[in-house]
């Protein structure tokens, strides 16, 4: 029998996430001149298919198709991303100069999304095989076998932060990889100076764009005055930079949460979810939430989040195989890593990240093959062995 | 087998530590929040308050012709350091567009400086509702971006629409001026507003003024715009009350026109008329021939600011003596039929020789009235003593002002008891010299004669209206004070139709009408002698068969060449009377019997 908790849990958060994209998107279905229903009711829809996909899969045998899915999703989607800047106008819709959807009749579906889940099941499966017990390999060893993973990963990053101009999908995918390979055995000083290259590499990938700089200066422009009481006044002036526009948003994320307080607003009552926060349904769902369910609200939901992750966490170490340990470990990240760049976010802790929040934010592509990747989860924890 | 299981333990070793350390980001995420949540920090206001200015009344004619309105004005304020450069043409042609103002202009008042420049003043409330959709659209185009303040807040401000003002509009001029007065502009904080400083905007500034101003308090949205929610809370503004007035403005306007038709013919510094229902009191028409501009005062107006029925205060002559002769008949003092010798023409009271235009031998005391005969009534008011005299004229109004429903007046004077137990200031005051008293004064005595002897309260003021109840307001209605009986009334009454019918008055005999009145024509005195300036009036009442039932009263002040009432005050009355008829407030009967024929 599949982890009944993490079903309920998982199935619990998508409902949070309708209801509040139905109270935060207020504001945004005016101003275009939508329905008021308008994203909800698509969030609604995403949010049935995805809990009937994940209960389908979660019935699936494990040894014949999780493979098989793991695959599908990983080919698939590389291919697609692969053909998508060729694709016409009329398959691909094209946001910012960044083609990331696919055209499906009524529906837009972003392979990127479920193109995780199945880079995710490729590592674990690589990682079992190849990547054992470091202790009798040497450092040069670790380079050579860890090669093969760079030349696949730089690819991919070229694939999303470039075409896609998604440096966050990236950073969680990095955070992935380096976890696993850490989880699949390297050792303490290989996992380190990964480490330090994805730090060197995101900081080249920030100056790469003048947006991302921007991005890191509001961030600091923000941070700024806790942290320069620290220093004396003629450093802190040097360090001091003047505020750009965009403060706008983490300063009225900072603002909601204030609002907030303990309590919430109530439900519905928000005010900087009223063209403040431009984007409160999807990367500011949880300072929406802090705003009008308060502290409280987000205790919920974070303790909610940490106890899916802690089931899927369990059912990894149950799932007595390391592959099927190392996938679920990967779903596992892939959703944490999401919810706490954001929730870091949002909350100032560092630069905002465009990132959704996974089973909150508005947007199908991500629900759904979130819950592909507990469907898969759910399916592995069937076959569970007691230790 | 057993180096697998190893590499597991290995794993889930590691795999513990990792969600260890997802915790402690988790722990660290809700710690932070809660800090968030519960430091005080400056946070924006979350809620709008808005103040709609309450508005003066309006001021109405009977038949609901807006004579003064007030009309708000709003002023564009934008901050220069607002506008996108980019933008800024943009701007400059919606702007110009919108407001029907040159670019140029546009251009010139922002670069005059740095920071809020006021675009226009005195924008109408039509304009200014399209400036406010502009500013919506242009916030909509994001032609708006933040600048930062010297204390490093950021700040984005975009066009704002706000109400500077009102203006006090007249919409037909100069009509019925002097009555309705004017107003003068102050400040109350950065608003101007109007009061009245004159006439019936003056008397009723306290009903037509602003009551009180409109607050809205909501939550809001990022464009300040409000939020229903149990939160909000609305007042709407409470303006002043709607004055309606007595007088129809078709009436009034063909008096104004008779009275300067009449001014240039009679080449007279002035002509007023006054038209009063001789049962209600209320006033149909009370014009002048000097008239203003209320929003555009000139120097040459200062004199055709008083409002001359009611200010302008003179020595009455002639009119006075049914007043006189009302009083002796009450006091059984004489009857219309007695006969009084009349000197033919020529009496002497101590030093002063008195003289009648027509001399007779002998005279009944209704023709002393029909024939204005001034040794007649003289002679009669000796035998009033100077307390009889003297209470009778105050009881007839003539020191006091003609009460609450009308604008300020000047009252007059009348003579001191002492000086009415003299014989020659009885002589004098019994045909209206050595008195003064206003136009409006007099009709109301007469009044009396054409209502039983009852005197009534002239008032101009029909209704107040509360325009956002709906809730009329009527002014209090003060009891008719009985003057005479209906006797002596009736006698008055029937001796001032015989002055129409054979005597000064036949200038205004009207087929079909029943026409009574009593012309004076007094001598102007300056600085205490009398000159060559004549006030020629003639007061009266007329009724028609259906029961409609007018006192009036014309005095031409100063008419050059004739200046006898007979050919300007009855000429000018008759005018009145006739057009009256035309407009349907008298109705001609073919009866005979209420005729003059």
């Amino acid at each position: 029998m599949a982890d009944r908790y993490l079903f309920l849990i998982t199935v619990l958060l998508i409902f949070i996430s309708v209801v509040m994209i139905y109270s935060l998107s207020s504001y945004t279905v005016l101003l275009h001149g939508y329905s008021s229903t308008h994203f909800a009711i698509r969030q609604m829809i995403f949010a049935l298919l995805s809990i009937l996909l994940m209960w389908s899969i979660a019935k699936l045998d494990p040894d014949i198709w999780l493979s098989k899915i793991g695959f599908t999703l990983f080919l698939g989607g590389l291919i697609l991303m692969i053909a998508m800047p060729f694709m016409p106008s009329s398959l691909v819709s094209e946001v910012g100069g960044a083609k990331r959807w696919i055209k499906l009749g009524v529906i837009s579906l972003a392979p990127v999304e479920f193109f995780k889940v199945g880079f995710v099941y490729f590592l674990a499966w690589s990682f079992s095989r190849r990547i054992g017990n470091s202790s009798n390999v040497a450092l040069k060893g670790e380079f050579l076998r860890f090669m093969p993973y760079a030349v696949l990963f730089g690819f991919v990053v070229v694939l999303i932060a470039v075409l896609q101009k998604d440096l966050g999908q990236v950073m969680v995918l990095a955070g992935v990889l380096a976890s696993l390979l850490a989880i699949a055995g390297s050792s303490l000083i290989f996992f380190l100076i990964l480490f330090m290259a994805v730090i060197v590499s995101f900081v080249g990938f920030v100056f790469l764009e003048e947006h991302r700089v921007a991005r890191i200066l509001s961030w600091w422009s923000q941070a700024q005055n806790s942290l320069l009481g620290f220093f004396p006044d003629s450093i802190a002036s040097k360090l001091r930079v003047a505020s750009s526009e965009e403060p706008y948003q983490i300063g009225h994320s900072m603002n909601a949460i204030g609002n907030g307080g303990i309590g919430g607003v109530g439900l519905s009552n928000g005010t900087f979810k009223l063209g403040f926060l431009s984007e409160v349904h999807t990367d500011f769902v949880l300072a929406g939430i802090a705003e009008e369910l308060g502290f409280i609200g987000v205790f919920m939901v974070g303790a909610l989040f940490y106890f899916l992750l802690f089931r899927i966490a369990k059912i990894a170490i149950r799932s007595g195989d390391s592959t099927r340990l190392l996938f679920c470990v990967g779903i596992g990240l892939l959703l944490a890593f999401a919810f706490l760049i954001n929730a870091f976010g949002i909350s100032g802790i560092i630069p905002i990240k465009g990132i959704s929040v996974p089973f909150l934010s508005y947007g199908g592509s991500a629900m759904l093959a979130s819950a592909v990747g507990v469907g898969m989860v759910l399916m592995i924890s069937k076959k569970r062995v007691f230790v | 087998m057993k180096k697998e299981q190893i590499k597991l333990e290995n794993n889930r070793g590691r795999v513990a530590i990792l969600f260890a350390l997802i915790f402690i980001a988790f722990i660290i995420f809700i710690l932070v929040m809660m800090k968030n949540a519960l430091m005080q920090k400056h946070i924006p206001s979350l809620y709008t308050s808005q103040t709609t200015k309450a508005m003066r009344g309006d001021i109405l004619s009977r038949d609901g012709y807006h004579l003064a309105i007030t009309k708000k004005l709003y002023k564009a304020e934008v901050d220069t350091r607002c506008i996108d450069p980019k933008k800024k043409r943009l701007f400059v042609e919606l702007f110009s567009i919108y407001s029907g103002i040159e670019q140029s202009a546009i251009y010139k008042k922002l670069s005059k400086r740095k920071g809020s420049v006021v675009l226009s003043y005195g924008i109408d409330p039509k304009v200014a509702s399209y400036l406010k959709s502009l500013a919506y659209e242009l916030r909509q185009k994001q032609v708006f971006v933040a600048y930062e303040s010297v204390s490093g807040r950021s700040i984005l401000k975009g066009l704002d629409i706000i109400e500077s003002g009102e203006a006090r509009i007249y919409p037909y001029g100069r009509l019925l001026t002097p009555l309705i007065g004017y107003p003068k502009k102050y400040e109350d904080g950065r608003y101007t507003r109007n009061k009245g400083v004159k006439g019936v905007e003056k008397q009723f500034d306290e009903d037509l003024k602003a009551r009180k101003d409109g607050r809205s308090f909501a939550p809001r949205d990022v464009n300040n715009y409000r939020r229903l929610t149990k939160q909000s809370n609305y007042k709407e503004a409470l303006n002043g009350l709607d004055l309606y007035l007595t007088i129809p403005l078709q009436l009034q306007v063909r008096v104004e026109q008779i009275l300067d038709q009449m001014r240039d013919k009679l080449r007279a510094e002035e002509m007023i008329a006054v038209i009063l229902d001789s049962k209600s009191g209320r006033v149909l028409s009370l014009a002048s021939s000097s008239r203003y501009l209320p929003t555009k005062i000139q120097r040459s107006d200062y004199r055709a600011l008083r409002i001359g029925a009611l200010e302008y205060s003179f020595e009455v002559g002639s009119v006075l003596k049914p007043l006189t002769m009302a009083l002796l008949l009450e006091n059984n003092l004489t009857t219309p039929q007695e006969i009084i010798k009349a000197h033919n023409g020529r009496y002497r009271i101590g030093r002063k020789v008195i003289v009648d235009e027509h001399p007779f031998k002998w005279i009944t005391s209704e023709n002393i009235i029909v024939e204005s005969s001034n040794i007649g009534i003289a002679k009669l008011a000796q035998r009033l003593d100077g307390v009889r005299f003297r209470e009778g004229l105050v009881k007839f109004g003539l020191t006091r002002g003609s009460g609450e429903g009308l604008p300020y007046e000047r009252v007059g004077s009348l003579p001191s008891i002492k000086q009415l137990n003299s014989a020659i200031y009885k002589a004098t005051s019994a045909y209206g010299y050595g008195l003064n008293a206003n136009l409006m004064q007099i009709v109301r005595a007469y009044t009396t004669f054409n209502n039983s002897g009852l005197m009534v309260n002239p008032t101009v003021v029909d209704k107040l209206v509360d325009t956002s109840s709906g809730e009329k307001i009527y002014l209090d209605e003060v009891e008719q004070e009985r003057v005479l009986s209906p006797k002596s009334a009736s006698q008055i009454r029937s001796m001032l139709i015989k002055t129409v019918q054979r005597g000064t008055g036949v200038g205004v005999i009207t087929e079909g009408l029943e026409i009574g009145g009593k012309t004076g024509t007094a001598h102007i005195a300056t600085k205490g002698k009398y000159i060559k300036q004549y006030n020629s009036s003639f007061v009266g009442f007329v009724n028609d068969a259906n029961g409609s039932s007018y006192t009036f009263g014309v005095t031409a002040i100063k008419p050059q060449g004739k200046y006898f009432a007979s050919q300007t005050a009855v000429a000018t009355a008759k005018k009145i009377i006739d057009m009256m008829v035309e407009s349907g407030y008298l109705v001609k009967s073919d009866d005979n019997s209420t005729s003059n024929q």
